[in-house]
């Protein structure tokens, strides 16, 4: 899906802003404090923005963004 | 979210059944012979809670899924799990700046008493949450959430967990939860302030001369059937009783194979008479020698007697977790329990018997037992 942004904005803005359009989006990546869960990995241009900037990763009109699960056990 | 269904007719029993992959709906008509088994609902979620709102027009199952991955929330039915409703955006969720996020909802608890709509829910982080729509929404209770000893409060194994809520029967100013690890706390003013009560509960994991709230870990906590005054306490090591609300507990764990364990039981219609799962220790969380019994009382705590006629005597290694014991409030009561080797197991006649009713499900974390109306 693609997301119309006018200026950049951060990743954690992006989802609060796709989950109007997508309800529960944003409870199922963010948690309640809007901080991305600790088992959800999300790929801002190929970089695990838990080792960027976490939810303030700057997103861009042309940046890809990948949602993964994080691989579990049990 | 579409799954199988049961159909009970008005009088019939259902149990819900939560477990670390899912849950499940037993239904049975009252003579509990014959279970049958609707689910699994939540497939690959814990589910930590369950309650049924019994409202003949419109009743409701309530239960407490969390995900690992996309997190937790209460959802609920209102056709006995053909069908579940999620909010789109959760329904229990710290304040933003308060540095706290939802890791489970433990407990959820109708209080009619206050409200035909009203339904606490516990949480770890230990919290307190009202709804006043039959569990759509619920807000903080802010008093609990920004208690001063909050900071002496420790995460036991399971988390910092709010796990029982027991709005009292006839006063409904009044509120005692259970938290693990801080203890009993209890509100006198519809939840506007809370005052600890662990007084006469020992501490085992700490220094006597601490606080006795820092490591006081209440296990579970019953009323009385007849007198809410009188509470029974199955703490993490000890077994109490309070004769004056939670403001003072004595020990009733005399007579007993151990002093440790997680649920109890309060018969929902006999006076003095309670029910619990004795685990060997704190450090071996299984059958006292192999043997499954539960333990009932008929005189508040002051003797009590092993009920294991059905139950696995030999070579039984599981343990009962807090939530997974429970009753209905049929005559004779039936009890039932989960065990985290998936077995569940019933009695139809207070215990005198038992039948297993199911043998592989996953780890039972909550067994909640209702009558239809």
């Amino acid at each position: 899906m693609q997301l119309p942004l006018d200026m950049g904005i951060t990743i954690g803005e992006a989802f609060v802003m796709l989950g109007r359009d997508y309800p529960g989006i944003r409870q199922r990546v963010l948690d309640d404090q809007n901080n991305i869960r600790r088992h959800i990995n999300v790929f801002v241009d190929g970089q695990n923005v838990r080792f960027a900037h976490g939810g303030a990763t700057q997103v861009t009109h042309d940046s890809e963004v990948w949602i993964y699960p994080a691989l579990s056990g049990g | 979210m579409k799954a199988e269904r049961i159909t009970p007719r008005s009088g019939d029993v259902i149990m819900m059944v939560g477990t670390v992959k899912g849950a499940f709906i037993f239904c049975s008509d009252r003579n509990r012979r014959q279970f049958r088994i609707a689910g699994p609902y939540f497939k690959g979620q814990a589910v930590y809670s369950a309650a049924y709102l019994p409202d003949r027009r419109a009743p409701r199952i309530l239960m407490g899924n969390k995900s690992e991955h996309w997190g937790a929330t209460v959802s609920w039915s209102d056709d006995f799990g053909a069908s579940w409703n999620e909010p789109a955006d959760g329904n229990i969720k710290f304040p933003v700046g308060s540095g706290l996020s939802l890791n489970a909802v433990w407990a959820l608890e109708a209080a009619p008493l206050i409200g035909s709509d009203v339904v606490f829910a516990g949480a770890d982080p230990a919290s307190l949450y009202r709804s006043d729509d039959r569990g759509e929404t619920f807000h903080p209770v802010e008093s609990l959430l920004n208690h001063p000893e909050r900071p002496y409060w420790l995460p036991g194994f399971g988390g910092l967990c709010l796990h029982t809520i027991l709005p009292h029967p006839r006063d409904a100013k009044r509120i005692v939860v259970g938290i693990s690890a801080a203890g009993v706390y209890r509100s006198d003013d519809g939840g506007e302030s809370w005052t600890r009560r662990n007084q006469g509960v020992r501490i085992e994991a700490g220094p006597p001369q601490a606080p006795n709230f820092g490591p006081q870990c209440a296990h579970k906590l019953r009323y009385d059937a007849k007198n809410p005054a009188r509470i029974y306490l199955q703490n993490h090591p000890g077994v109490y009783r309070s004769d004056d609300g939670g403001d003072s507990w004595i020990d009733i764990a005399a007579g007993l194979p151990s002093q440790f364990g997680f649920p109890l039981v309060a018969h929902p219609s006999r006076a003095d008479t309670a029910y619990l799962i004795p685990l060997e220790s704190d450090h071996f969380r299984v059958p006292p020698e192999g043997a499954t019994k539960v333990w009932r009382t008929r005189d508040a705590g002051t003797s009590w007697e092993p009920l294991g006629n059905g139950l696995p005597q030999r070579d039984a290694y599981f343990s009962v977790l807090r939530d997974a014991f429970t009753s209905d409030s049929l005559d004779p009561v039936g009890l039932y329990f989960g065990t985290r080797g998936g077995q569940l197991f019933a009695s139809a006649d207070e215990g005198e018997s038992w039948t297993s009713i199911a043998d592989w499900l996953p780890a039972v974390l909550c067994v909640k037992a209702a009558v239809v109306a």
